[in-house]
């Protein structure tokens, strides 16, 4: 019988080239991670910090004036956002466009790393890169910090390759060129440039081995550094000005040494609740490596062991900076990017690691058990966050479900193997928490209400400052049969509120004040007052008669960490009982008051009371 | 106090990193000193610093902010690691820089610092004098938003003065995390420290090397010459400390007094018996010893400052400021004059002895003397030509001295067939002094962009030659250590009479030529009028030519003296030169040193600088606080030289000897007038401490403090308030009017001057010197304007005087009620255009509506 064999054609076969289960995988992570960067960019309305970046820009695009003078500190952001603002109609998705895009281009970077790292455990990398918390909230906020990270992994990842010993000469030197672009940029991104700077000198130091270059080609990457920095800060020179961000951006970097709204607290609360995954599987996945690397006398992993070094003291120096007064969400990329390293190692050695006789039947048994545990000690999780009253059964029960968890994997590494009852144990874990983290990162970003922020951020934006554009846009129609033609008058302090600024630069005429000046006539101007408090009044307000007022709030203002700042029932609660008495008071009393609205919030992500807000005064005439 | 100690430390800190940051750079630049340039480490970085700070705002390319300071010394940093190490041998060839050098340089730096830091925060208001001036520029510089700096009290405009000075005070205040009024008082202390530490260096490498020592061996002349050095420039008074302390002591001097005829002395002066003198101010009349009389015999107030007065007193002004930055240039010059390159450079590799890197840096180290100070550049760009013209002579020659430790192997002492290079010398000394004006031109352009020239040429002086006694008075410490220099000198090598004669004629000659030949002309009658027609005479004068002559038979002895002994230096370096031996010893250089200092106090007897004062107060002051210096600095090698003179050991003789350098002794006559000098000196000594003890009443503030406004919260708790409030709500270039202010009242144009917001007025006759004739139309209409609003404009008007102005705050304080007899009812016009924002007893402050 003949055999028939089908000629493959050159498009098949290139196809099939391309078409790899790695490359696959890739496109599949980065559009996952592209999609969580850019679903409902625009939903939550600006933070401060995000309007103060782009109201300029945005001014400057229009060739209008910036009051006050406001200073961005992100000259590269700055000028990317001058393009789009000539472009496109400037937005909130719009002014946070550019951060949503260079978070997706930072999850091309592990693949710069595949020779280093190896396939699975780049891949993993950019899995975690997609999926990470703190990078996908970073990358929907209109600062220079993801094109920053962005900048530094690029730059980390081309002098990765210097060190890998077969770089020939024409790799090495497109290694040190791309390297260069990449610096230039990162020193021009914003403040958190400055702290990745440091780890890249880091990186240097401690796994680049100096190597003799010829002057020309010395003299051609600090050429290509300058140009590259030159150019993209100033908007390929038609904004020189904006250079003067580079040095804000570095002095913004030095303020973290003074106290900020952050405590330390705040620092724990997140790395516990957001980076769990990468909290235990990225210490998991570093002391593996360690081990490794001390081990091999033959001095082959050599390269391994300093880079592991390099990593862990990226992430003892990530640590040591919370400890400064002025640490900033910035600064949490610097304890979370190591430990995304980490974490992927540990997730390519679970990959890698498969048992080769995995019994099948059994594993879908110990997997099934388990998810069912889990299911069962969540109800009792929920039951136990729910109840005012700290129920000491229900968390016995979680107690016991854990040790019940543990006693099974027992019994089936008996039944099974140790290694294949610890694998399936090891991925039921991994996943689960992975599964978490992603939850985590919806809840982040996704599902945020402005009126009950998140506490990723101290500051953020409140929905009634669209109210307040929308009602003057429906009063200055009414009365001027334009939207946006009746003036406002906006009174400031020692500078211009740049939320103000942003969501009315639509608007034809804003002035803004010293104080008001209500004027007289027909054509009284709209006036935006700051909110002192007090009752809404004409004379409270040093207003003529004639006007009404209406409060808008624009910043919201909380920390998760606020939760466990609540006073406890103080020692009268204890008079009068026995010292177990009054202690089991105590404690009923620390649950009530800060435990059980912080579990609650940890578990459910939802915050009883309302958040501290500031905001405006809105005055107009009552009849024109 | 751990508030002060606080900043202290940080600001200590702040110093230090700068001298680490300019480190590689110093060890390359200062290569043949014998301390590779650890003492003038610091003043570098600072310099470097601060002009890339300043050049980056000016440019608009960096904020005038911590972040902007901060890059600035980054970018510091990589130009010093990267040019030093380009010559890694700089950094650990042998010799290197000693632990003991560097512990002797520290631990002076730091005394001094402490010391005067002491001093500060027991007298720390800024209320006297300038002091307001000084704040004013700081406050200034901190607020301006942009370049150029705001000028606080003339809004609309930018500052007119050399204000680089102040512009590096206030980035280390950035750095350090503190505001201008506390950067005004550590800062000050600070320089206390470069100054004595800049000296100290300077006499103690030109110590090092006179003997063939390397810095590793560093020997107890070079550590106590360098001592005196500091003592002599920074701690010691003139004669006159010890005249005021004999007569507080009850001394009968009163025949001497009245020969001497100082000003005041002792008509204010006490017998009190203390040895810190007297509380008062007793020290004021140190500065104020030369006297001018006009035509009619009445005082001329003539100024003679010297470095610890100006520290005494208090006040950051330029020329206080720039002295470190002149111990830099002078290092600078050190360096060149010891350069022993392996050939001269000539077109693209550089000038004479220089490459371009090196004029660069000259460039941007004397040039910004123009931007410190302006009268110091003159002669220290002098001082460089002059370095450059040795060493290429030097070069050219082909004589090297076998003792320089600078010289990597001796060279043949005979004179090479090519002779000696008069005129490559020159070139080259006149090509650098070209590129370097052309250099600091481009570098601090936008500086003289928007400066205002004060000078109006120069004025023949033809009715004031100094006063002999008063003379001695001012330099009589200095005087027997020059001699000792020339004693020194012409011991090693004399000059033929034929020589000094042939300089002395063209150098009294031609000043005495140049006077007669002014004299005749002025007060010769043109068209029946003579030049100094309205000058009134003395009835017993018997006309204007008379006059001049009797004036100058009366004292010519200054004139006499200083030219002779210019005339002296010039023909000893005019020796050493044709000799052609030791050309390279620090003898050679500390003549350097003081023929300019001779030169500088020579001058003023026969021509002085037009200035909005029309005498020569500025000139006599600014040149001869130079010549202190330089004669401070080359007096105290010859002291130390002259009386310390340790055996050279047998295996440094034949090289000492070959090398020009006297016997292991000095003469006689050389040890006697060092030890003269070295008993004044050390008597004047006291004016520091004594002066300090007094200004601050025994130390005995209430709460030591930093902030030189401070005082304002006990004078008036109000004003401190309103302030206050100003610099918390206030834009940093929002205009709040006051009432216009008068010069040296530092009660008046305060809130300008402490929070640098600026206003419509402030000193009026300070604003008219910097900016000479155009400050009039600068100024037109701001007057009325005031009127207006204080007192007698509409409501109409004052809004429409608000517009023009762009005045955003309306200050009301005691001052502005009395000045305009401003009541209740009349400010009640403000209320349509003005909203209070402030009030606290008898200050309001307004903020404009609309």
């Amino acid at each position: 019988m003949t055999t028939i064999v089908r000629p493959v054609n050159a498009t098949e076969s290139r196809l099939r080239e391309l078409l790899t289960v790695e490359r696959v995988a890739y496109a599949v992570i980065v559009a996952a991670g592209v999609f969580l960067r850019f679903h409902g960019l625009g939903a939550a309305p600006l933070m401060p910090g995000e309007a103060a970046q782009s109201w300029p820009v945005w001014q400057t695009a229009h060739g209008l004036t910036v009051p006050g003078g406001a200073a961005s500190s992100s000259a590269l952001l700055s000028s990317l956002q001058l393009l789009l603002f000539w472009l496109a109609p400037g937005g909130d998705a719009g002014a946070r466009f550019i951060s949503a895009a260079a978070g997706s281009a930072l999850l091309l970077a592990p693949w710069l790393l595949r020779e280093k790292l190896g396939q699975s455990w780049a891949l993993a990398l950019a899995l975690l890169f997609a999926l990470d918390p703190w990078l996908v909230t970073f990358s929907r906020v209109a600062d220079g910090t993801m094109l920053a990270v962005t900048a530094a992994l690029f730059c980390l990842a081309f002098l990765v390759r210097l060190t890998l010993p077969e770089s020939a000469t024409p790799v090495r030197k497109r290694a040190l060129f791309g390297a260069a672009v990449a610096a230039g940029l990162l020193i021009i991104s914003g403040p958190a440039a400055w702290s990745l700077l440091l780890v890249l000198l880091l990186f240097v130091l401690l796994c680049l081995r100096p190597a003799p270059a010829p002057t020309d080609q010395r003299l051609a990457v600090l050429a290509l550094f300058g140009a590259t920095a030159l150019l993209g800060a100033t908007a390929w020179l038609a904004r020189p000005v904006y250079l003067a961000a580079v040095s804000h951006s570095l002095g913004v970097w030095l303020d973290q040494i003074k106290p900020g709204p952050y405590p330390l607290t705040w620092f724990v609360i997140r790395l516990l609740i957001d980076q769990h995954f990468n909290l235990i599987f990225g210490l998991t996945g570093l002391a593996l490596l360690w081990r490794v690397g001390r081990t091999d006398d033959a001095g082959q992993n050599r390269d391994r062991f300093l880079w592991t070094r390099f990593l862990l003291v990226w992430l003892a120096g990530g640590i040591a900076v919370q400890l400064l007064p002025g640490r900033t969400p910035q600064m949490l990329l610097l304890v979370s990017l190591p430990l995304s390293f980490g974490a992927a190692r540990w997730i390519s050695r679970l990959l890698d690691g498969t048992p080769a006789h995995l019994d099948r039947r059994e594993t879908v048994y110990l997997l099934s058990l388990l998810t069912v545990l889990l299911i069962s000690a969540r109800f009792a999780l929920n039951v136990l966050v729910e109840s005012q009253v700290f129920q000491v059964e229900v968390a016995l029960v979680i107690l016991v479900i854990a040790i019940g968890s543990m006693l099974t994997l027992l019994a089936f590494s008996l039944a099974l193997s140790l290694r294949q009852a610890l694998w399936i144990g090891g991925l039921f874990v991994t996943v689960w928490l992975l599964l978490t983290t992603v939850a985590n990162t919806w809840q982040l970003t996704q599902a945020t209400d402005g009126r009950h922020p998140n506490g990723f951020f101290a500051v953020t934006g409140h929905p009634d400052v669209r109210l307040l554009v929308e009602d003057l846009r429906t009063v200055s129609a009414q009365r001027s049969g334009d939207a946006e033609a009746k003036p406002v008058q906006i009174q400031t302090g020692v500078r211009p509120d740049p939320m103000l600024g942003w969501y009315l630069r639509n608007r034809s005429v804003v002035e803004w004040v010293p104080a008001p000046a209500p004027g007289d006539g027909l054509s009284r101007p709209m006036l935006i007052l700051p909110d002192s408090g007090t009752e809404l009044t004409p004379e409270q307000s040093g207003l003529p008669d004639g006007y009404i007022g209406s409060r808008y709030e624009l910043r919201s203002y909380w920390l998760p960490s606020q939760l466990l700042e609540q006073p406890v029932a103080s020692e009268a609660l204890a008079e009068g009982v026995g010292f177990l008495t009054a202690s089991r008071l105590r404690l009923e009393s620390a649950w009530y008051t800060r435990w059980q609205p912080f579990w609650k919030w940890a578990v459910h992500h939802t915050v009883s009371e309302t958040p501290a807000a500031e905001g405006v005064q809105l005055w107009l005439m009552a009849e024109e | 106090m751990s508030d002060v100690l606080s900043i202290f430390l940080r600001w200590y800190l702040v110093i230090q990193l700068m001298g680490l940051v300019a480190l590689p750079l110093a060890a390359r630049v200062f290569a043949p000193l014998p301390d590779r340039g650890y003492t003038l480490s610091k003043m570098l970085g600072i310099l470097l610093a601060g002009v890339f700070f300043w050049l980056g705002v000016s440019y608009g390319v960096m904020s005038n902010d911590l972040g902007g300071a901060a890059l600035a010394l980054l970018m510091a940093a990589a130009v010093s690691g990267i040019v030093g190490r380009a010559h890694p041998a700089a950094w650990f060839k042998r010799p290197s820089v000693p632990w003991r050098t560097i512990f002797l340089a520290e631990a002076l730096f730091l005394v001094a610092f402490a010391a005067w830091s002491y001093v500060r925060i027991h007298d720390p208001a800024a209320n006297h004098t300038e002091q307001p001036m000084d704040l004013m520029f700081m406050n200034s510089i901190y607020q301006s938003p942009a370049y150029p700096p705001q000028d606080a009290w003339l809004s609309g405009y930018a500052i007119s003065y050399y204000y680089l000075g102040y512009w590096m005070l206030v980035m280390l205040g950035r750095l350090a995390g503190v505001t201008p009024a506390v950067a005004y008082n550590v800062g000050q202390a600070s320089w206390f420290g470069l100054l004595l530490l800049g000296s100290f260096g300077i006499v103690q490498n030109l110590l090092l090397h006179d003997v063939g020592r390397r810095a590793d061996r560093p020997t107890l002349q070079a550590g106590l010459g360098g001592l005196l050095a500091a003592a002599a420039v920074g701690v010691s008074g003139n004669l006159q400390t010890i005249l005021e302390w004999l007569y507080a002591q009850g001394a009968g001097l009163e025949p001497l007094l009245r020969r001497l005829s100082i000003y005041n002395f002792p008509a204010n002066a006490a017998v009190t018996h203390k040895w810190y003198i007297d509380s008062g101010w007793w020290w004021w009349r140190s500065s104020r010893v030369i006297e001018d009389l006009d035509l009619l015999g009445n005082h001329i107030e003539v100024i003679d400052e010297f470095p610890a007065f100006s520290y005494v007193l208090g006040d950051n002004h330029p020329h206080v400021l720039a002295m470190p930055f002149v111990l830099l240039v002078i290092g600078l010059a050190l360096a060149i004059f010891w350069r022993t390159p392996d050939r001269l450079r000539v077109g693209r590799s550089g000038i004479g002895p220089l490459s371009w890197g090196g004029l660069w840096l000259i460039a941007l180290a004397a040039g910004a003397l123009v931007f410190l100070n302006t009268w110091d550049f003159p002669p220290y760009w002098l001082l460089i030509m002059l370095a450059v013209f040795v060493a290429t002579w030097r070069m050219t020659a082909g004589h090297l001295s076998a003792a320089s430790p600078a010289s990597s192997e001796a060279k043949d002492e005979t004179p090479t067939a090519a002779g000696p290079g008069w005129g490559r010398a020159a070139a080259a000394a006149a090509l650098t002094g070209a590129a370097t004006l052309a250099g600091a031109l481009l570098i601090y352009l936008p500086y003289f962009l928007t400066a205002q020239n004060q000078a109006g040429g120069a004025l023949v002086n033809l009715f004031h030659p100094t006063r002999f006694a008063q003379f001695l008075v001012m330099f009589g410490s200095l005087l027997p250590a020059l001699f000792a220099l020339l004693a020194l000198a012409w011991r090693a090598q004399p000059p033929s009479l034929m020589r000094l004669g042939g300089v002395l004629l063209p150098v009294m000659g031609l000043p005495a030529l140049f006077l007669i030949a002014s004299a005749w002309r002025v007060t010769r009658a043109w068209d029946g009028v003579t030049r100094l027609h309205g000058l009134e005479l003395p009835a017993e004068a018997g006309g204007y030519l008379p006059f001049i002559i009797e004036r100058w038979t009366a004292q010519p002895f200054t004139f006499l003296l200083t030219g002779l002994l210019l005339s002296m230096v010039i023909s000893l370096l005019w020796q050493a030169l044709d000799a052609g031996r030791g050309l390279d010893s620090a003898r050679v250089f500390a003549l350097l040193l003081a023929g300019i200092g001779l030169l500088l106090v020579y001058a003023p007897e026969f021509i002085y600088l037009r200035d909005h004062f029309g005498t020569r107060m500025n000139t006599i002051f600014k040149f001869y606080y130079q010549a202190w210096l330089l004669l401070g600095l080359s007096g105290a090698y010859a002291i130390a030289r002259s009386l310390l003179s340790a055996p050279a050991p047998e295996a440094d003789k034949a090289a000492v000897t070959a090398a020009g350098i006297p016997p292991r002794n000095a003469g006689w006559l050389s040890r006697a007038f060092a030890l003269l000098a070295l008993l004044l000196i050390a008597a004047g000594t006291l004016f520091a401490p004594a002066g300090a003890y007094g200004k601050t009443n025994g130390f005995s503030a209430d709460r030591p403090t930093f902030d030189a406004t401070a005082y304002v919260a006990d004078y008036s708790p109000n004003q401190a308030a309103g302030m206050a409030w100003i610099a918390a709500n206030a834009a940093p270039d929002a205009i709040v009017i006051q009432a216009p202010g008068d010069s040296y009242a530092a009660d008046t144009s305060r809130v300008s001057a402490a929070t640098g917001r600026p206003t419509l007025l402030g000193w009026a006759g300070h604003e008219s010197q910097w900016r000479g004739e155009a400050y009039g139309q600068m100024a037109q209409g701001r007057g009325e304007a005031l009127e207006l609003i204080y007192r007698s404009g509409s409501t109409a008007e004052v809004r429409a005087l608000l517009d023009q102005w762009a005045i955003d705050y309306v200050w009301v304080g005691p001052r502005e009620r009395e000045t305009y007899s401003l009541t209740p009812g009349l400010e009640e016009r403000f209320a349509p255009v003005l909203e209070l924002v402030f009030e606290a007893g008898d200050v309001q402050i307004y903020r404009r509506r609309g």
